[in-house]
């Protein structure tokens, strides 16, 4: 990246608006949510629920842990840290699923919260 | 004149929780003044996004066109030190000279926004010590005096700006609202002082548009000496329509070609309260 486009990247950074074009963050998560209702409402009318994942160092791990035999382990490990109940061995898929929502509860617990409230709200809707 | 070079930079703000009391033209003349008696002064807008310090130096209708950055807004940011990093220029990018003495660092319209930034920081000394923190890594070892205008509201980039100076240069115009917008600023300092543990000193008081030859306005005068033995300016500042006349032209009363007599006094006064404001700032570094 050149200097002028890291400069052009701090710029758009760092730029904080004006109170008339920031969104208060009631807002922001009342929008979340929503979108995280409609993305459930078109998986369960047949969108794609497979995401992919193409990241070099993410593969090494999941090899290396496969290959050190300590797959289980830190698959059980993540299992606990998310109090889900104990049960077979972890495959790849539940670990990067794990893996992902422990990411985002410790870094943007609100994303979570707003799925939660999303899935609430669809299920009272139901009834 | 003493030079200022190894000394501690003097920090003050001008703060009011009201609008309209002339904290801008206070700094604007203040800052002047000071600039005129030899020190190397800096002021910084904080004011809101209409940048009226710039504009008493005639300088906002250039700003206006830019688009700058970076800008006191961006001082505020956990990337300002990256900013530094890969701009060589960006401490003096910020800084504009007027051809009155001080230099500027003018308002910019992400100060909105900014405020609305610092609120979604939880924690309170990270969220209110911003100013302070670009002040002393960047700025102090250019300046002698560094002048804050502050908005008119305890917003968080006021907070900053009071937790940057801790010394409060107060301009109210004699009226019984102004009188409690006073009472209220020392009661807000003494909260701020209890609760969040920086030692704010109500600095100044300086009386605007003081007219002492009316029965009102003697009254007024001896209330706020009585109130504020301490803190009130050696001066009032009278009321001159030279004054806005000035900032109409964008300007300050000392670059007017004819001052009138209540302009002459107003200069007078900014010079000597200026001059005690130093002293005051000085005793409590």
């Amino acid at each position: 990246m050149s200097e002028d486009d890291e400069l052009a990247k701090l710029r758009e950074a760092t730029d904080t608006g004006t109170r008339a074009n920031q969104r208060g963050p009631d807002e922001s998560q009342q929008q979340l949510e929503d979108a995280i209702g409609t993305a459930l409402n078109a998986i369960e009318s047949g969108k794609s629920k497979t995401l992919s994942v193409r990241d070099e160092h993410i593969a090494a791990i999941l090899y290396g842990l496969d290959d050190a035999e300590q797959f289980d382990e830190v698959g059980a490990a993540l299992r606990e840290e998310l109090g889900r109940d104990k049960g077979e061995s972890v495959d790849r898929s539940e670990f990067l699923r794990l893996a992902i929502r422990l990411g985002l509860r410790e870094a943007v617990p609100e994303v979570l919260e707003a799925a939660k409230n999303a899935q609430m709200k669809r299920m009272e809707h139901k009834f | 004149m003493e030079s200022y070079t190894d000394m501690t930079t003097l920090r003050a703000c001008t703060f009011l929780d009201k609008g309209g009391v002339g904290k801008t033209t206070a700094s604007a003349h203040l800052g002047t003044a000071l600039s005129r008696a030899g020190h190397d002064v800096l002021l910084i807008d904080l004011a809101g996004k209409q940048g009226d310090l710039a504009k008493h130096f005639g300088l906002w209708g250039d700003l206006q066109g830019e688009d700058r950055w970076p800008n006191i807004a961006t001082t505020f940011q956990d990337e300002w030190s990256i900013v530094v990093e890969k701009l060589d220029t960006a401490v003096d990018d910020l800084i504009i000279t007027t051809e009155e003495g001080p230099d500027l660092i003018p308002a910019h319209e992400q100060l909105d926004g900014l405020d609305a930034t610092l609120g979604n920081i939880d924690d309170t000394v990270e969220r209110y010590s911003r100013l302070d923190a670009f002040l002393t890594e960047y700025i102090d070892e250019r300046y002698d005096i560094v002048l804050l205008d502050l908005p008119g509201s305890t917003s968080n980039v006021a907070y900053n700006g009071l937790w940057a100076a801790e010394s409060v240069v107060a301009p109210v115009r004699p009226g019984p609202f102004e009188a409690e917008q006073a009472a209220q600023l020392r009661r807000d300092l003494d909260t701020i002082r209890d609760e969040q543990d920086v030692d704010i000193d109500l600095t100044m008081v300086l009386l605007n548009e003081v007219d002492e030859r009316t029965k009102a306005g003697r009254i007024y005068l001896d209330e706020f000496q009585t109130e504020y033995p301490d803190a009130i300016a050696p001066k009032q500042i009278p009321s001159s329509q030279d004054i806005q006349n000035a900032q109409m032209d964008g300007t300050v009363l000392w670059s007017l070609e004819k001052p009138s007599k209540t302009a002459e006094r107003a200069m007078d006064a900014y010079e000597t309260d200026a001059e005690v404001l130093v002293e005051r700032l000085e005793d409590s570094a």
